[in-house]
C-alpha cells in the first residue's frame, strides 16, 4: 500500500545507526542554553505566560495582592520555566536525526524555590537518555530525553526538568494512519454553555491556606477544563513561552541555511515553511498521518500544573509534576484536567500530598496522565519551608 | 435593537451576525472624542533584553544594537536600544487598546501611521501610554462603501514621564457583509514561488545593510540617494505569530481570558460554522475563512507589522548614530498570505533644525507588492550626526526644528 502514500518532502529524515551513534557521543555534555525566549522573570514575561495557558490566579498577576502572600510578591508560576528552555532557540541544537519528526511525550518537572518577579534564570541542557521503541506511531522509533536545570544568579538550582521526546520517520507515521479515523471537535450551543459553565466552577483557593491535615486520600481536586483548542490557542502559548522555530526575515534564512530539515516546501505555494506549522494549519499534519493540527505537549504539561496551582492555594509549593503526553489533542478538542490524591506524607520539614492527574477530551480519550506531589502547609509544623528537597 | 444599539444583520452564507454602522453606535463613539485615556494592559512594559529581543524577532531585524548586549555596551547608549517598533507593543498589542472604540462587530482595517519620535528606548525602561480618540469621520472606501475612518492620538512616556513619541493611528471601520459583497479583492491570485524565485528574495535578505557603527553623517548624504531595499515575505503565518510574540496581539486570548473578553465584547468572536466554536475575529491574519467572510482571497498581513517593516528600512541606513525623528505611512490595499513586499527609499530633501540646528534628511518610502501594487506609501524623516552635532542631542523636536 506503499505506494498510495505521497509525502511533500521526499527527503524527510531517516532513522540511520550512524545518526543515532553520533547522538549517543552526545550524551550527559552539559551546555547552557544561550538564546532562551526568557532570561529574566519579569512582570511582563510572567503575564505572557499566564495568557498563554489561560489561568488569572492574582499571586502571578497581581502585584499588590502577591504583596500580601507569603512571597512578598509576585512569583513566577511553576511552568514559566517552559519560556526559559523549550521556547529557546537552543535547547533542540544537537538534538540529531534531523527531519525525524519529535512528538514530546512526557515532562518530569521537580521545583525547588521560588522564582521572584525580575530574577534572571540561568539554563543548561543535556541528553541524558535515548532508548530504542517499537511505534505507536511508525516503525523504529527512540524516545530521546533531555534534562534541563534551571538555576539562579547564585548558582542555587530553581528547577529541573527531563524532557522526553518520541523521534519517529515521517513516512512511516503517514502510513499507519492510526488517527484517520478520529471524530474532530464539534459543538452545539448546549456542548459550549456546559464548557462554559465548567470555566466557571474553576475555583483559584488563593489566600485561604489548605493545610495538609485537612486533605485526605481519596479527595479530588476541582477540574480545570481548557478549549475548544483553536489556534488562537496555540498563538497565544508561543507569546507566552516563545518557539523554537517561528523566525522571520533575516532570522528564518540563517535558520534554515544551518538546519535545512526544519523547514518543508508547502506545496501549494513553494514558500519554505516550518514543519512546527503542524501546530496550526493541516497540510502539515497531515504528512504525518494526523487529520488535523494538534497541540503543543509542553502546553498540555503547563494546563495541568494549572490545575495544581488551583488547588494548593498561595501557601503550598508544587514540587513534582511529572505527566506523559499520550495521543493527541487536536485543534477543535476539549481537554479537562482532573486530579485525585493518592498519598499523603512527611518528609524533611515539610508535608506532602501526591495527586493522580488525567487530562480526557470530549471523545473521553486520556491524552494526559500522571501525578504531582505539592508540599502544603501543616496545622502542627508551619509554612511550606524552601527549598523544597526532592520527592520521589 | 440591542443593548448596544448594534442592529443586526444575517449574513446568508455564515449564519453570522455582523454590527452594522448606525447613527446610535456612531453618536456613542463621537462622544469619547478628545478624551485621554491610560493604556492599562499593554503587551510591554518593562524594556529589557527580552521585550527588546522579541521586538527585534518580530520584525525580523538582527541589527546588533538591539541583540548584542556587547555591541551596544560600546555605541553611545552604552546599553541595548529597543527598535522603534518595540512601541507598537504599548498601544497596539494591549489588551485595552480598543475598548471604547465603538461600533462592535464592525470590521476594521489599519490604515496609517504617523509617528513622531523624541527620544530612544533603551534596556531599562519602562514605557507606558495614552490614547485619545481624535476623529471618527464617515467616508466612502472601495472595499466596503460607507466606512468611518477613526482617528487616534498615542502619546508614549517613559518612566520619568518624559514624552518619548506619539503616534497617530487610523483605521476605516467598515461593514463585513458590504465588504464581502462588493469583492474589491475577490479575484486576486495566490503567489506561488519557484525555487529560483525563493532564491532571490533570499539573496535580497542577505543585501540588506545594517549601518551600524559607522556614522552616516549628514554631510554625506545626498538628495535622490537610494536606501538599501528591505524584502519582507513571502508572507505565511510564522510571520504574523512572531510579530505578536513581541509586540501582543489585541484579541488572542486564551481559556479564562477568553471568555471574559467574548462575555465583555461578545462581537469580538465568530462562530467557525465547521465546528462552533467562537473564534477570535483576528484570525483573518492566519487562516482564509475569516478573510473570506470580508471579502478577502486570502488571510492578510497586520498594518501595524508593515510600518514596523518601514522603521527597520530606516534604522538600518540610518545607523546608531542617526535617529528615526519621524513616520508617516499609509496602508493601501492588501497585503495576503503568500506576498511578497519590496520596501524602499529615497532621499528627497536635506535641511536645518531651525531650533536644534541639527542635520535632518527627509526620504520617501514605498512599499510594492510582487504584483506591483504600492501597498505602503509614505516618508520618513532622519536626524543625522553632522560637524556642528556629532553627537544627537535629546529630546529631539523634528515638529519645532520644522519651524
Amino acid at each position: 500500500m506503499t505506494s498510495e502514500v505521497t509525502v511533500a518532502n521526499p527527503r524527510y529524515g531517516k532513522i540511520t545507526d550512524e545518526e543515532v551513534a553520533k547522538l549517543r557521543g552526545r550524551m550527559f555534555k552539559e551546555r547552557p542554553i544561550a538564546v532562551p525566549y526568557n532570561r529574566v522573570a519579569t512582570l511582563d514575561g510572567i503575564n505572557h505566560y499566564m495568557r498563554g495557558i489561560g489561568d488569572t490566579n492574582p499571586l502571578y498577576l497581581d502585584e499588590a495582592y502577591a504583596q500580601g502572600t507569603r512571597w512578598g510578591g509576585v512569583i513566577a508560576p511553576p511552568c514559566f520555566l517552559y519560556s526559559v528552555h523549550w521556547g529557546s532557540w537552543d535547547l533542540r541544537r544537537g538534538w540529531g536525526l534531523p527531519g525525524v519528526h519529535g512528538l514530546h511525550n512526557q515532562d518530569r518537572w521537580q521545583f525547588f524555590r521560588p522564582i521572584k518577579a525580575g530574577a534572571p534564570v540561568h539554563a543548561t541542557r543535556e541528553l541524558v537518555g535515548l532508548e530504542e521503541k517499537q511505534g505507536r506511531l511508525a516503525g523504529k522509533a527512540f524516545i530521546e530525553t533531555v534534562r534541563v536545570k534551571f538555576r539562579d544568579e547564585a548558582g542555587q538550582m530553581l528547577a529541573i526538568v527531563h524532557m522526553s521526546s518520541y523521534r519517529a520517520e515521517r513516512d512511516a507515521a503517514k502510513k499507519t494512519h492510526k488517527y484517520g479515523d478520529v471524530k474532530l471537535g464539534h459543538y452545539t450551543a448546549a456542548d459550549l454553555a456546559k464548557i462554559e459553565a465548567d470555566y466557571d466552577a474553576e475555583i483559584i483557593r488563593g489566600a485561604e491556606t489548605r493545610y495538609w491535615e485537612d486533605v485526605h486520600e481519596g479527595e479530588e481536586l476541582q477540574q480545570v477544563v481548557k478549549g475548544p483548542f483553536t489556534s488562537a490557542d496555540m498563538i497565544a502559548w508561543v507569546m507566552g513561552v516563545g518557539s523554537p522555530h517561528i523566525r522571520f526575515g533575516r532570522y528564518f534564512l540563517d535558520y534554515r541555511r544551518r538546519t535545512p530539515a526544519v523547514v518543508v516546501l508547502n506545496p501549494e505555494t513553494g514558500v519554505p515553511e516550518p514543519v512546527e506549522r503542524v501546530h496550526w494549519d493541516n497540510f502539515m499534519a497531515a504528512e504525518l498521518g494526523m487529520p488535523a493540527a494538534y497541540d503543543y505537549g509542553s502546553h498540555r504539561g503547563a494546563l495541568s500544573s494549572h490545575l495544581m496551582t488551583n488547588w494548593i492555594g498561595d501557601d503550598g509549593w508544587l514540587a513534582l509534576h511529572d505527566v506523559q503526553y499520550r495521543g493527541m489533542v487536536f485543534l477543535g478538542d476539549t481537554v479537562w484536567f482532573r486530579g485525585k490524591v493518592t498519598r499523603k506524607f512527611e518528609q524533611g520539614p515539610n508535608n506532602f500530598v501526591e495527586v493522580e492527574i488525567q487530562g480526557v477530551n470530549q471523545r473521553s480519550e486520556v491524552p494526559l496522565r500522571g501525578r504531582a506531589i505539592a508540599a502544603l502547609p501543616s496545622r502542627a509544623r508551619g509554612p511550606v519551608v524552601t527549598p523544597v528537597e526532592e520527592v520521589q | 435593537m440591542t443593548a448596544q444599539g448594534v442592529q443586526q444583520v444575517e449574513d446568508e452564507e455564515s449564519g453570522n451576525t455582523y454590527g452594522t454602522i448606525n447613527p446610535e453606535a456612531l453618536a456613542k463613539l463621537r462622544a469619547r472624542i478628545g478624551k485621554e485615556y491610560p493604556i492599562e494592559e499593554p503587551h510591554i512594559r518593562f524594556v529589557n533584553r527580552d521585550s527588546i529581543h522579541h521586538a527585534a524577532r518580530a520584525i525580523g531585524d538582527a541589527n546588533p544594537l538591539w541583540n548584542d548586549p556587547d555591541y551596544a555596551k560600546k555605541s553611545r547608549f552604552g546599553k541595548l536600544v529597543a527598535p522603534p517598533a518595540l512601541l507598537y507593543g504599548a498601544h497596539w498589542g494591549a489588551w485595552d487598546m480598543r475598548r471604547g472604540e465603538g461600533l462592535p462587530g464592525v470590521h476594521g482595517l489599519h490604515s496609517s501611521d504617523h509617528w513622531t519620535y523624541y527620544q530612544p528606548v533603551l534596556d531599562g525602561d519602562e514605557v507606558h501610554a495614552t490614547k485619545t480618540l481624535t476623529a471618527a469621520d464617515e467616508m466612502q472606501g472601495r472595499w466596503a462603501g460607507r466606512s468611518i475612518m477613526q482617528k487616534r492620538n498615542f502619546k508614549f512616556f517613559n518612566q520619568k514621564d518624559e514624552l518619548v513619541a506619539v503616534c497617530l493611528m487610523n483605521a476605516v471601520r467598515g461593514e463585513r457583509n458590504e465588504g464581502k459583497s462588493r469583492g474589491k479583492y475577490a479575484d486576486i491570485k495566490k503567489a506561488t514561488y519557484t525555487p529560483a524565485e525563493i532564491a532571490q528574495i533570499d539573496s535580497e535578505i542577505e543585501a540588506e545593510i545594517v549601518r551600524g557603527a559607522e556614522p552616516r553623517n549628514w554631510e554625506d548624504v545626498e538628495a535622490g540617494e537610494a536606501l538599501q531595499p528591505l524584502v519582507r515575505g513571502p508572507l505565511t503565518v510564522p510571520e504574523m505569530m512572531t510579530w505578536i510574540q513581541g509586540i501582543g496581539s489585541p484579541h488572542v486570548r486564551s481559556g479564562q481570558f477568553w471568555l471574559r473578553y467574548r462575555r465583555q465584547s461578545p462581537k469580538v468572536a465568530v462562530p467557525d460554522p465547521r465546528t462552533g466554536i467562537p473564534e477570535a475575529v483576528e484570525r483573518v491574519h492566519w487562516d482564509d475563512f475569516m478573510a473570506a467572510e470580508i471579502g478577502m482571497p486570502a488571510a492578510y498581513d497586520y498594518g501595524s507589522q508593515r510600518g514596523a517593516w518601514a522603521t527597520h528600512l530606516m534604522t538600518n541606513w540610518a545607523g546608531d548614530d542617526g535617529f528615526l525623528a519621524e513616520l508617516n505611512v499609509t496602508y493601501r490595499g492588501m497585503y495576503f498570505l503568500g506576498d511578497t513586499l519590496r520596501i524602499k527609499g529615497a532621499v528627497t530633501e536635506k535641511w536645518v533644525g531651525k531650533k536644534s540646528g541639527i542635520g535632518y534628511v527627509d526620504c520617501t518610502i514605498t512599499g510594492v507588492n510582487q504584483r506591483g501594487d504600492v501597498i505602503m506609501p509614505g516618508h520618513a524623516t532622519v536626524a543625522l550626526p553632522s560637524k556642528a552635532h556629532r553627537k544627537l542631542q535629546f529630546p529631539i523636536d523634528v515638529e519645532a526644528d520644522r519651524g
